[in-house]
């Protein structure tokens, strides 16, 4: 058996329900859009805001109709969510304790006593974990990207949804294994926190750019991107399947692979020198 | 099996050792082990037996003093050469089968790795698609010491080998330090004085932060012997 089989086997093994959970929560998204014309309805509300309509001057079948949508709508974004946070969390999950927990323990010993470069070591099981990670958010993409191409969908539409959760997931897992190759033993509980403290104070500071970009903040400003995890440039970078490229989007989402990459690995050379880490 | 490295020499100068500065385990030890001798180390709990292997190791630095094996740090030695190390308590990372673990262990240790050889040697003949944590604390220390092996050590480290093992695996387990002692030099702590008086080339003795070396005692380990030896583990002639 090589690292990859024995790793890919680890994976499942240890994260199968979830992946189950959040396969089956993909599945009801599609199951919704293609039965109940989510998407077509979508349209619908789009051209209707775009319209202006005033309320008043819709009839009341259109009204009774919209109403009984808009029920599904809100069915089918809280099943979106617990989708993307389902995956994300997969991805952060999948890593497991792999580099702080086996030092901590004394697990590590297992393979520090062998010639073989540490962080290389750690580096392929890492590889192989994403190898994993990348095969269950592939199968979460291909639902959603069912769901995208139900009745009024496109294929454009159905590639972004499909790239949006799985760009997600490596992302998470690029995260989790540099906050463990770090020291941080509850990494995916820190990679939640990351990701959520990001997805609440990205908006916040977009909201406060104009004021802090004219005065002494703007540097600040300016970092935050680079800073918080990349919630939104994912999703950017996925539309862009669909419209127009985003580059900026596209370079944020590099970036943000390559520093979590480049925090691992400073970590890891830290291992290699005091492999042990005993409480 | 052959050895990758040719058993390994280890000299040791004027070593404290310990976990904090100014208040050593261990003081002033100095030693010479010569390739494919069996170093038997006994002493009480907390004597500082683990605390010298992870030295010698180059995990935990030493408090003053120099130890080289075969002419390089521990920690250069350990990095370049390899050695085996089974730790006293054999953690194992869950959610990982046997033969995941023997991959992981090759994929450490990289080209010249031999785990069926190391199955063999270490007495891993149970199937290995089982999950490690799953095994009983004998099997999983088997585990270990097939780890251990994989990379075909020319320095070994084996900490209280006996433990969880039943009475004929321990017997089992004599005959396959004899044998590695041919590829490897052996240090091997234990608190079974009968097995370590028949397989252990030198003792050393080590309790209230001092040691000594001595030959095993023809007769075993008396009672008047141990409580001489731990009550001054400094008299006698090194």
């Amino acid at each position: 058996m090589n690292v990859l089989k024995a790793t890919f086997q680890f994976a499942l093994r240890t994260r199968w329900k979830l992946a189950l959970v959040v396969f089956l929560l993909g599945a009801a998204l599609a199951t919704m859009a293609r039965s109940m014309e989510i998407n077509p309805f979508l349209i619908d509300l789009q051209e209707f805001m775009a319209a202006n309509m005033p309320a008043d001057s819709a009839s009341p079948d259109q009204l009774q109709s919209f109403g009984k949508m808009m029920g599904l709508l809100a069915l089918s974004t809280f099943l979106r969510t617990l989708f993307f946070f389902g995956a994300t969390l997969f991805g952060l999950l999948v890593v497991g304790r792999l580099v702080a927990g086996e030092r901590t323990s004394g697990a590590v010993m297992l393979w520090a006593q062998h010639p073989g470069s540490l962080p290389v070591f750690y580096a392929k099981r890492y590889a192989a974990l994403q190898v994993a990670n990348l095969a269950v958010q592939l199968a979460f993409g291909i639902t959603v990207a069912t769901a995208a191409l139900g009745p009024g969908g496109s294929a454009g539409v159905a590639l972004s949804a499909f790239v949006q959760p799985v760009t997600l997931g490596l992302l998470a897992a690029a995260v989790s294994f540099g906050l463990s190759s770090l020291g941080v033993r509850r990494n995916a509980f820190a990679g939640v926190a990351y990701i959520v403290l990001s997805h609440l104070m990205g908006p916040l500071f977009l909201e406060l750019e104009a004021p802090l970009s004219s005065g002494s903040w703007e540097p600040v400003a300016a970092v935050v991107p680079y800073v918080l995890f990349p919630g939104q440039a994912v999703g950017d970078f996925a539309a862009g399947f669909r419209s127009g490229w985003d580059w900026e989007a596209t370079g944020l989402v590099l970036y943000h692979f390559a520093l979590w990459s480049a925090l691992a690995w400073f970590g890891l050379r830290r291992v290699a020198r005091r492999p042990l880490d005993l409480p | 099996m052959t050895p990758s490295n040719g058993p390994a020499d280890l000299t040791v100068a004027d070593l404290d050792i310990g976990y904090l500065a100014g208040d050593p385990i261990l003081r002033g030890l100095t030693l010479d082990v010569a390739p494919g001798e069996v170093l038997a180390v006994v002493g009480p709990n907390g004597a500082g037996k683990t605390t010298l292997f992870r030295t010698l190791l180059g995990v935990l630095p030493p408090l003053a003093g120099e130890a080289t094996i075969s002419g390089l740090s521990p920690a250069a030695y350990r990095a370049t050469h390899g050695v085996g190390y089974l730790a006293e308590d054999t953690v194992m990372p869950s959610g990982w089968s046997c033969d995941g673990i023997l991959a992981l262990a090759v994929a450490a240790v990289g080209p010249g790795a031999d785990t069926d050889a190391a199955c063999e040697l270490a007495g891993v003949d149970y199937p290995t698609s089982r999950l490690a944590e799953k095994l009983s604390k004998g099997m999983r220390r088997r585990l270990g010491l097939a780890v251990a092996l994989v990379g075909r050590p020319g320095l070994l480290f084996l900490d209280e080998p006996e433990a969880g093992l039943d009475p004929g695996q321990r017997i089992r387990l004599r005959g396959k330090v004899e044998e590695l002692a041919a590829t490897s030099t052996v240090l091997v702590a234990s608190h079974d004085l009968g097995e370590l008086a028949v397989m252990a080339d030198r003792v050393l003795l080590i309790g209230n932060g001092g040691a000594r070396l001595v030959q095993p005692p023809p007769d075993g380990f008396t009672r008047e012997f141990l409580e001489e030896t731990f009550l001054d583990p400094h008299g006698g002639s090194s």
